[in-house]
């Protein structure tokens, strides 16, 4: 896939996760934000939001019949949700504003696990929203044993 | 000569922190790829504005847009204290509720549900128009009644994109700090009425689930669960 059309779907995929969860009060806070777990995996995450309830929320968006999470999001994901994540880059020093939270001089903070409510995947195909691959996508995760089996369905 | 994107986003977050300053906030920072402002409402209470651009350049419908977000944290430190404290916190909460702008405009004003398309090259306070008259439509209003700590004393009232149980937290944090026992007794019944209620009802469920989501009322239920735990946590803990 050529990077452009690369860019357009990650850009369609921010809109489409950001609209569908600004529908239950959830606020986007940064888009493209990279962060490194404790066991050392670099992530890139399509979004940051805050919920009502003041806690953190990482979106991340899937377009296209054959998109996926990456390797580096399947280990690392489950470690991000424990608060065992540091985020560095251009937009984490905008994060931790908006949170209130301390950060170095290099805009590195890292979150505790209450403050964080979890991750959401959105998945859509073309151009319009659909939950149709949500399922195939959750149980290749599962069986894998990436995260535990729970009240997500 | 056009100007870039960055250059046009410092332009009309200056025209913005100019017009926040006369409404009597003041600047926090120096005005870079955001805006943060502040005011002390009332003594022991903080508010600060918040605006960026949360989306990448390239993610938005046009070159000649820059897409800003608006916010204001709202915080309690005494109320806070007495929450981090009976929740055995080893970190402090500086943020009690955030009213953020998104959550309060006609959808049909945002781009994606979040944020106001600003149309760059035109005239500056122009440009600006409908987003400082939906910050003063929709946002001020709801912030100007969270100036004073009297407000958890009406009863009914609830701040509209602040979560029912988040507000509660607060509300009985209030009480437990500033009202007589009576009082304090009262709201503590109903709230852990309500808190029971909510867990009670998903007893008789699974309550292992993942922080992973695939869905948002899945997402939802999470968040209510555990705010009535949280709010049910503190009550143990002040009674």
């Amino acid at each position: 896939m050529s990077g452009r059309r690369l860019a357009g779907m990650t850009a369609q995929g921010l809109a489409y996760i950001s609209q569908e969860v600004g529908q239950h009060g959830y606020e986007l806070i940064a888009s493209e934000v990279s962060f490194e777990t404790q066991s050392g995996i670099k992530i890139r995450i399509d979004g940051v939001y805050m919920g009502p309830d003041g806690h953190v929320m990482f979106g991340e968006a899937k377009v296209g019949d054959y998109a996926d999470l990456t390797k580096n999001q399947k280990v690392g994901l489950p470690e991000l949700q424990l608060g065992k994540g540091t985020f560095y880059g251009e937009n984490a020093a905008e994060i931790a504003k908006a949170l209130r939270v301390q950060f170095d001089a290099n805009g590195r903070f890292t979150l505790k696990a209450e403050q964080i409510q979890g991750v959401y995947i959105g998945t859509y195909e073309r151009a319009k929203p659909q939950t149709s691959r949500m399922q195939n996508i959750n149980d290749f995760i599962r069986a894998r044993g990436f995260w535990p089996r729970g009240g997500d369905n | 000569m056009a100007i870039s994107r960055k250059q046009a986003l410092l332009w009309v977050l200056k025209e913005l922190a100019s017009h926040f300053e006369r409404q009597g906030w003041h600047l926090f920072q120096k005005v870079t790829s955001s805006l943060m402002m502040t005011q002390e409402p009332g003594s022991g209470i903080q508010h600060i504005l918040l605006v960026h651009a949360p989306f990448r350049p390239n993610d938005l419908p046009s070159p000649d847009v820059v897409g800003l977000s608006c916010a204001i944290n709202v915080y309690f430190p005494e109320l806070e204290k007495l929450i981090d404290e009976a929740l055995h916190r080893d970190w402090s909460n500086r943020l009690s509720m955030r009213l953020p702008l998104s959550q309060l405009v006609p959808a049909e004003h945002l781009y994606a549900g979040n944020v106001h398309l600003i149309h760059v090259g035109a005239d500056v306070q122009q440009a600006v128009q409908v987003f400082v008259s939906d910050f003063a439509a929709y946002l001020e209003p709801e912030r100007r009644r969270l100036c004073m700590t009297s407000v958890f004393e009406e009863d009914g009232y609830q701040p509209r994109a602040v979560s029912p149980w988040s507000w509660r937290l607060r509300r009985a944090a209030y009480y437990a700090r500033y009202m007589d026992a009576a009082r304090r007794q009262a709201l503590f019944a109903e709230l852990n009425q309500q808190a029971d209620a909510v867990l009670g009802m998903t007893a008789s469920n699974d309550q292992t689930y993942s922080k992973i989501f695939t869905n948002i009322a899945t997402l939802q239920r999470e968040s209510i669960l555990h705010g009535a735990n949280e709010l049910r946590r503190f009550l143990l803990a002040v009674q």
